[in-house]
């Protein structure tokens, strides 16, 4: 029954939408969506034309423009990451190469001077912290 | 005539390409505009997404492959734009059909047309009603006389579906009768 249905010829699809509007309510229907301003559609391929004129040169510039910014932003992140690791790199290698040996006693002296007091800080808040054992404090620092 | 397969060709050859599209659209200009006006009902709308769907075709026609028929592209790209636009409409909550009657028995056209009679209402908030797809279906195949094979192509679904969507839309349209 189904398939029967679904089988249909155009005729067969059209006289069953007759059967509930008259053909003519349909036609109308038609005519009403066949309506257009006089002279549209002489008018339309030209009026198409200079909207796709006017777009495209405006699209070109924009989608060039667009690249261009792209690809200078893209070089410029490039640029600052090279040029900022590089910077980095060199700190590193000079501070790596820095020995003991290379530093006078009175640099050594002076930073020793510099650190002793918070060395002395971080000693005393671990000591009196509540539940620091006093005698595995001592022996960690010493060892 | 050119063939729309020549002209495709000459396009893509880069030959006099503005004057052969333009012989594309005034070729197949009206087609389009109608079932578009079918769905949305007023002129502006309708000559918006017309054009929308004719520069698809000016950015698109280089790419085209000619492994469907010309028409069946331009219908589908049709069918794409007119449903964006509709639930765009609906996004934005604009809700033209009510006035769609009246504007539909006011119509310049209309007055040499016979006057809408109470059938005439009725088809016409009938047919609003159906969802989008189905209401594309009953069109192309009703007024436009296509077969399935061309309507499954156009709306992107199997010919079951095509003449399924067809059935319930008038299956739809009884019972909308029955109901008023």
């Amino acid at each position: 029954m189904e398939q029967k249905k679904i089988n249909t010829t155009l005729e067969e699809d059209q006289l069953m939408v007759e059967r509930l509007f008259s053909k003519e309510a349909l036609a109308n229907y038609d005519k009403s969506a066949s309506s257009v301003p006089a002279s549209y559609f002489e008018t339309f391929p030209e009026k198409l034309q200079q909207r796709i004129a006017n777009n495209k040169p405006q699209l070109f510039f924009l989608t060039s423009f667009g690249k261009m910014a792209i690809a200078a932003a893209f070089l410029l992140v490039v640029a600052s990451t090279f040029i900022f690791l590089n910077s980095n790199t060199d700190k590193n290698l000079e501070l790596s190469t820095i020995t003991i040996n290379d530093l006078t006693n009175d640099e050594i002296e002076a930073y020793v001077d510099a650190n002793e007091w918070m060395a002395e800080i971080d000693w005393q808040s671990e000591a009196f912290k509540p539940d620091t054992e006093i005698e595995q404090f001592y022996k960690d620092s010493i060892d | 005539m050119q063939s729309d397969q020549e002209l495709i060709l000459q396009f893509q050859k880069s030959i006099q390409r503005e004057e052969t599209f333009t012989q594309l659209v005034k070729k197949h200009q009206a087609k389009v505009y109608h079932q578009i006006k079918r769905m949305v009902n007023d002129h502006d709308d309708a000559d918006d997404i017309a054009q929308m769907v004719w520069i698809k075709i000016w950015n698109k026609l280089d790419g085209f492959k000619m492994e469907s028929e010309f028409n069946t592209w331009l219908f589908r790209i049709a069918y794409n734009e007119t449903l964006n636009f509709i639930a765009k409409q609906k996004r934005q909550g604009s809700n033209t059909s009510s006035t769609d009657i009246l504007d539909y028995e006011n119509t310049p056209s209309h007055t040499d047309a016979p006057k809408s009679s109470e059938i005439q209402i009725k088809l016409d908030q009938g047919i609003k009603q159906l969802p989008e797809k189905q209401q594309f279906v009953f069109m192309l195949r009703y007024f436009e006389e296509l077969n399935y094979e061309k309507i499954a192509s156009i709306t992107g679904t199997t010919v079951g579906g095509a003449k399924a969507n067809y059935h319930q839309a008038i299956k739809k349209l009884e019972e909308f009768l029955k109901k008023s």
